[in-house]
């Protein structure tokens, strides 16, 4: 499956893993754009545009499982995928019951994370509920 | 005519005093055995009556050092009692001091896992994009990149170990069969043993009372005592031989000895064996000492090392007994 232009965000606070993490998906031909906080992302990025968020789950303000609340509360169907370098119990659980995609413990393998991309984008993405 | 009446009553009191005293030393007097012996002069009754009141107030007195010693022991009773409650106070703020310290252990190692991901994640993610940008080619680079990958992994694998160690899940208590536990731990471990050529001998007291812990967590104190041990004799191969034994401290506690025939501990070394990230092992985490005690503490018991003797240490702690089996 070509990941040619689909588009990736990634949230995470900390500009290292945001830099890394984007440096990787971009050798897979993904359109990668990040931002450090919740906060950044819903200014920047309007509800119905298009592509799948990679989303940290600590973050200083806004943290992902609001994050990703607020991105259910606004009617959008983005694939979110958790990261998190956390060891919580039952987060992967949690992260599905919450209608994430998937849920990756932290340091995150590339093709894992391209693979759940991949498969999930397609559905995308971005589309408001009517 | 009053005053008249007034002194024959007077009279009469006094003299009734006197018949009541004659009869009082008579009735002393009689009681007295009256020991004369031949060629004595016979005893008048009133030394004997001062020997009689010396008698009573000889039996006055020993009466009176009696209620002393017998307040004696209640005053030292007390005082006793005061000290026990003392150190009973002193042993729950160590106990708590403990607590405490385990769970900031468990938070400190938390956080630290936390810090250490994040870099991780970084460098695990720019050392894969390299090898996507050069797949192919620089053959050199490329082998480069995957020992960056695997140390990568390798210290992903450390700090999966020690959240494992720290799991903050709620201890188990239960009561357990301490000899059992440790057959169990044994057959857990013996390939390990046996491999590196060493013999187990368990002398485990027959009939000790169960203690009340947690089953995985006593366990993980066993492996833990039982490899150090193991290593410890790895440098020798003549020191071949691990004992383990059991006994009654004393009613209320258990103690178990792992000793070994190894190096020893050089004293140096002997007051940092249970500080957090300690270690002599190139190795080693510094952790297994440090978690082991605060387990131990945690199930109210204490963990200590010597070294033997002749050769090797003997770590050995202590572990109360289940009071509803004791």
């Amino acid at each position: 499956m070509s990941s040619k232009n689909k588009k990736i965000f990634i949230v995470d606070d900390d500009s290292s893993v945001c830099l890394a993490l984007k440096t990787l998906l971009m050798t897979f031909d993904f359109d990668v754009q990040t931002f450090n906080s919740a906060e950044s992302f819903f200014a920047a990025v309007p509800n119905g545009e298009p592509g799948c968020l990679v989303l940290d789950i600590h973050m200083p303000g806004i943290d992902g499982w609001t994050m990703q609340q607020k991105i259910l509360d606004s009617g959008s169907k983005r694939p979110v995928i958790f990261i998190s370098a956390e060891k919580e119990e039952n987060a992967a659980n949690r992260a599905l019951k919450v209608g994430a995609v998937g849920f990756l413990q932290k340091p995150v393998d590339g093709q894992t994370l391209v693979d759940l991309v991949n498969a999930f984008s397609e559905k995308n993405a971005g589309t408001v509920k009517q | 005519m009053d005053l008249r009446a007034g002194n024959s009553q007077t009279t009469m009191k006094q003299e009734k005093k006197v018949i009541a005293e004659q009869r009082r030393r008579s009735r002393i007097l009689k009681k007295i055995p009256v020991r004369v012996k031949a060629g004595e002069p016979k005893k008048t009754p009133d030394v004997l009556l001062k020997a009689a009141t010396l008698n009573n107030l000889k039996e006055t007195i020993r009466q009176q050092t009696n209620k002393i010693k017998v307040r004696n022991g209640q005053l030292r009773q007390g005082a006793d009692r005061e000290k026990i409650a003392d150190l009973k106070i002193e042993e729950q703020r160590e106990e708590l001091l403990h607590v405490t310290r385990v769970g900031k252990l468990a938070e400190f190692v938390s956080s630290l896992a936390h810090e250490i991901s994040q870099p991780l994640t970084a460098i695990l993610s720019y050392a894969q994009a390299a090898q996507r940008m050069f797949a192919g080619r620089e053959p050199a680079l490329q082998e480069i990149l995957q020992y960056i990958i695997n140390d990568n992994q390798r210290a992903t694998e450390v700090i999966r170990r020690l959240r494992l160690l720290l799991k903050k899940s709620h201890p188990v208590f239960e009561p357990i069969d301490i000899s059992a536990l440790i057959n169990d731990t044994i057959a857990l471990i013996m390939a390990h043993i046996t491999v590196r050529n060493k013999v187990v001998k368990l002398k485990l007291e027959s009939d000790l009372p169960f203690i009340q812990g947690d089953r995985i967590q006593l366990q993980q104190v066993l492996l833990n005592l039982i490899s150090n041990s193991l290593e410890a004799m790895d440098e020798n191969s003549d020191s071949r031989e691990l004992f383990i034994r059991t006994a009654r401290k004393d009613g209320e506690t258990i103690i178990v000895e792992v000793k070994d025939s190894g190096c020893g501990i050089p004293a140096e070394n002997m007051k940092k064996l249970f500080v957090h990230f300690f270690t002599s092992k190139p190795d080693g985490l510094g952790m297994g000492l440090s978690i082991s005690r605060s387990i131990v503490e945690a199930h109210g018991g204490r963990l200590e090392a010597r070294n033997n003797p002749d050769c090797g240490a003997t770590f050995s702690f202590t572990i109360p007994v289940n009071r509803k089996n004791a």
